[in-house]
């Protein structure tokens, strides 16, 4: 069932696209999730974490959030601000988009097709990428090695998660997101064979997209007190702002995508009102545990050399990767 | 209510979000503070003399290899996807080619890589 009868109505169309699940949603979502994290690290640290602003500190993204973007915008003469400025306006928008049109928010997502799994999530790659533009146009040379390291560091994981993709996507027999979302608790709960070789996929699927986050032990790029910020050290106000917000949009793509491909929903094409909303609740709290793991990793783990990550995922995460999806196929032609 | 007229909603959309954001940004530009002062057109380098020019403009040789590996293998993972998603449960000959070709690849790259 498609979704466009939202859009025979002009005003339903405009709650659509700007309020749910449209840009204001999407933004206040993306401020949870990072509330979440900072609660989360700061519980690992041994630290309350954000209090003071709304209930638990919930609203100290908002806060954050609304006082970058009226800070002053500090522009240094040595730098390409046009281009600075279109990847941070373009990268939030895209993000916005992929995550808008892949989540099934009245039980099934706005646009589905098949190879749409590699189309977003090699959209998502690029706009993750795209970031070293922010460093590589300015002529700092905190911020160029920022950009180089950056670029160093998509060659290593970027392989390593498009392969661990194939096999889930070889468990369904599928290249479409809703179609693997919605076999894939079936598949696992009906074939326990698959259970192993799709339980090391999900947890290399998890540390490459912490890396693909620049998250510690992988925040190589913007390795604070090593190089300043890297490839963010002259980004200050309402270009920090986005960033941020760009970091956010990440999280909660994450979040969202790895539980879709890798756990599924269970009430996928099932039309009522109940399911739709099981199915969002469902998906939202699988992104937040899959983030939890990301967020304790992230607290516990000390930043590693670039030659390191490069070596992990070419010398051992690629090999093992290929390795579980033979195996895979192996269980499928036994299985079925 | 065919997929190509999701696929012009979808990017209506995109531009609705880009103009929302852009209004944002603008508006953030006008109301935030400007005080011009000369020291913060200058970069920031630890309080040594910025040196613009001194930046990196060519990749470490050591890594070199990772990148023109990355940029031949990136594709082995595309047809790996479109090969086992294609693949019928009972047919043993696409098994067997796609093993073969995952193995193939594997190799390959650790080959390549020591």
């Amino acid at each position: 069932m498609s979704l466009l009868w939202v859009f025979n109505d002009p005003i339903l169309a405009i709650i659509y696209l700007i309020l749910f699940p449209g840009f204001i949603f999407i933004l206040i979502l993306s401020l949870i999730f990072e509330w979440y994290k900072r609660k989360v690290i700061a519980r690992m640290h041994s630290r309350m974490g954000p209090t003071y602003t709304g209930n638990r500190g919930m609203l100290q993204p908002f806060a954050d959030f609304i006082k970058l973007l009226f800070k002053e915008d500090i522009r240094v003469q040595e730098a390409d601000h046009p281009v600075i400025d279109l990847t941070l306006l373009l990268a939030p928008a895209i993000m916005i988009t992929l995550i808008a049109i892949f989540i099934p928010w009245f039980g099934t997502p706005f646009y589905s097709f098949t190879g749409d799994v590699i189309i977003i999530y090699m959209l998502f790659s690029l706009v993750s990428t795209l970031i070293f533009l922010v460093g590589w146009s300015v002529k700092s040379p905190f911020t160029r090695i920022g950009a180089l390291r950056l670029l160093l560091q998509v060659a290593g994981f970027d392989i390593a998660s498009l392969l661990l993709l194939a096999v889930p996507i070889a468990e369904t027999g599928s290249l479409s997101i809703a179609s693997i979302a919605g076999q894939m608790p079936y598949i696992l709960l009906q074939k326990p064979l698959y259970l192993i070789p799709h339980a090391i996929a999900f947890i290399l699927f998890i540390v490459s997209q912490q890396a693909e986050m620049e998250e510690d032990p992988f925040d190589i790029p913007h390795a604070e007190t090593e190089i300043v910020a890297g490839h963010v050290t002259e980004i200050s106000g309402r270009r920090l702002a986005f960033l941020n917000f760009f970091r956010d949009l990440q999280l909660l793509f994450v979040g969202v995508f790895t539980g879709s491909i890798f756990i599924g929903v269970p009430f996928q094409g099932i039309q009522t009102p109940f399911t739709w909303i099981g199915n969002l609740l469902i998906l939202l709290i699988e992104a937040a545990l899959i983030l939890f793991i990301l967020f304790v990793i992230e607290a516990a783990a000390a930043r590693i050399r670039i030659s390191d990550l490069l070596e992990f995922f070419w010398h051992n995460v690629i090999p093992i990767s290929m390795v579980i999806i033979s195996l895979t196929l192996i269980i499928k032609g036994i299985v079925g | 209510m065919s997929n190509s007229l999701a696929g012009i909603v979808t990017l209506i959309y995109t531009l609705v979000v880009l103009v929302l954001l852009y209004m944002t940004y603008a508006m953030s530009g006008k109301l935030a503070p400007r005080r011009k002062e000369p020291s913060k057109d200058n970069l920031y380098s630890c309080g040594e003399e910025p040196t613009p020019f001194a930046v990196p403009r060519t990749f470490t040789l050591t890594y070199f290899k990772y990148i023109l590996i990355f940029s031949l293998f990136d594709v082995v993972p595309i047809l790996v996807i479109l090969s086992v998603s294609l693949i019928h449960p009972l047919s043993i000959m696409e098994y067997l080619l796609v093993s073969l070709y995952i193995l193939v690849s594997a190799m390959a790259a650790i080959i390549i890589v020591r």
